[in-house]
C-alpha cells in the first residue's frame, strides 16, 4: 500500500500536470515519462514551491540532471520537507 | 538564478559557445564564423538589453537573454533566449527568462515581444505555446539546414500573458533567493 507522503506528492504532481495520480509511479522519469519540456518542468517547480511550500526544491535546480530525476526521488525530498515544516510549526506553536 | 550584465570578459566564452555544435544552428550565426571584432559588433547590434542568466550560488552562466529591435512608437520588440550546453532540459533557464521578462515589461511599455525561431527549435516551446507564447506568423521554407528548408515561426509574448504568470514565477524566485541568502555564512541560516 502506498505511503501517505507518496499519495500527497502524487496528488500534487497529478494536479499540476493534469494526470490521474493513480497512474503515477515512483519509478517514472519526470521528463522522459511525464513528457515535460523546460516550460512544463518550470511550471511543476513553481507550483511545488509556491503552492506546496517545497522551497528546498530551489536549492539545486541547475545542479540536477533532470533527465534522470524520478518522481520517487522528488517524493522523498517532498516528504522530508513535510517533516521539516511540521517541526517548524511545532516549534513556533510551542514558543507562542 | 539571477541576471548578470555581460562584460568584455565574457566575449571569448560567448563566442565559443555560439559557435559550438549545440548552439551554432540554433542561435544567430547559424554556421558562419565572424572575426572577433565583427562578432562583438554584431553581438550588440540593435540590442536594448542583454544579460547572462547565472546560477545564484556559483554565478555559473546558464544561458543568455536579449531584447532587441525595439519599436517604442509601436510598443513591441524582438526577444531571444538561448540555454548553454551542457544543460539540457532544466527549469532554471525558464525561470531566468521569467526574471528577464519581468525586467523588460517593467522598464518599457511594450505590448508584445516577438520571438523568431526556425521550426526545428519549436519543440522547446511546445508546453509554453498557448500559455506564455502564441504563434503569430510563419514564413514557409525560410531557413536552410541539413539538406532541407525550415519555416521561420514568430511567437509572441504579450504583456497580459506574462502578467498572468508573473506573480507565481516571481514568488518562486523570491523564495529561492531567500534560501540562498539564509544559507550564506554569517546570516544565521544553514545551508540546505
Amino acid at each position: 500500500m502506498p505511503d501517505t507522503s507518496w499519495i500527497e506528492f502524487a496528488a500534487a504532481v497529478g494536479e499540476i500536470t493534469d494526470r490521474d495520480p493513480s497512474e503515477l509511479t515512483p519509478e517514472m522519469l519526470i521528463i522522459g515519462d511525464l513528457g515535460l519540456d523546460s516550460f512544463g518542468l518550470s511550471e511543476l517547480i513553481v507550483s511545488l514551491i509556491v503552492d506546496f511550500g517545497f522551497d528546498e526544491l530551489s536549492d539545486h535546480l541547475d545542479a540536477r540532471n533532470w533527465d534522470l530525476v524520478t518522481l520517487g526521488e522528488l517524493a522523498a525530498e517532498f516528504a522530508a520537507r513535510s517533516l521539516e515544516a511540521a517541526r517548524t510549526e511545532f516549534v513556533i506553536d510551542f514558543q507562542e | 538564478m539571477a541576471l548578470r550584465p555581460i562584460t568584455p570578459n565574457d566575449y571569448a566564452m560567448l563566442q565559443s559557445l555560439e559557435m559550438s555544435e549545440d548552439l551554432e544552428a540554433r542561435w544567430r550565426l547559424r554556421g558562419s564564423t565572424p572575426s572577433p571584432d565583427q562578432w562583438s559588433q554584431g553581438f550588440w547590434s540593435q540590442v536594448l538589453a542583454q544579460f547572462l542568466v547565472v546560477s545564484t550560488r556559483e554565478e555559473r552562466p546558464l544561458g543568455i537573454v536579449a531584447v532587441y529591435q525595439p519599436s517604442m512608437k509601436d510598443g513591441h520588440a524582438r526577444f531571444a533566449a538561448a540555454r548553454f550546453p551542457p544543460i539540457t532540459r532544466s527549469p532554471t533557464m525558464m525561470l531566468g527568462i521569467g526574471l528577464f521578462l519581468n525586467y523588460v515589461f517593467s522598464h518599457w511599455p511594450f505590448r508584445r515581444l516577438y520571438l523568431e525561431t526556425p521550426a526545428y527549435n519549436l519543440e522547446q516551446f511546445t508546453a509554453a505555446q498557448g500559455k506564455l507564447f502564441t504563434e503569430e506568423a510563419r514564413l514557409r521554407d525560410y531557413y536552410y539546414l541539413n539538406g532541407r528548408y525550415w519555416d521561420q515561426v514568430t511567437l509572441q509574448i504579450t504583456r497580459e500573458s506574462w502578467q498572468a504568470r508573473a506573480e507565481r514565477v516571481l514568488a518562486a524566485e523570491r523564495r529561492a533567493t531567500r534560501r540562498v541568502v539564509l544559507s550564506m555564512p554569517g546570516t544565521g541560516g544553514s545551508d540546505a
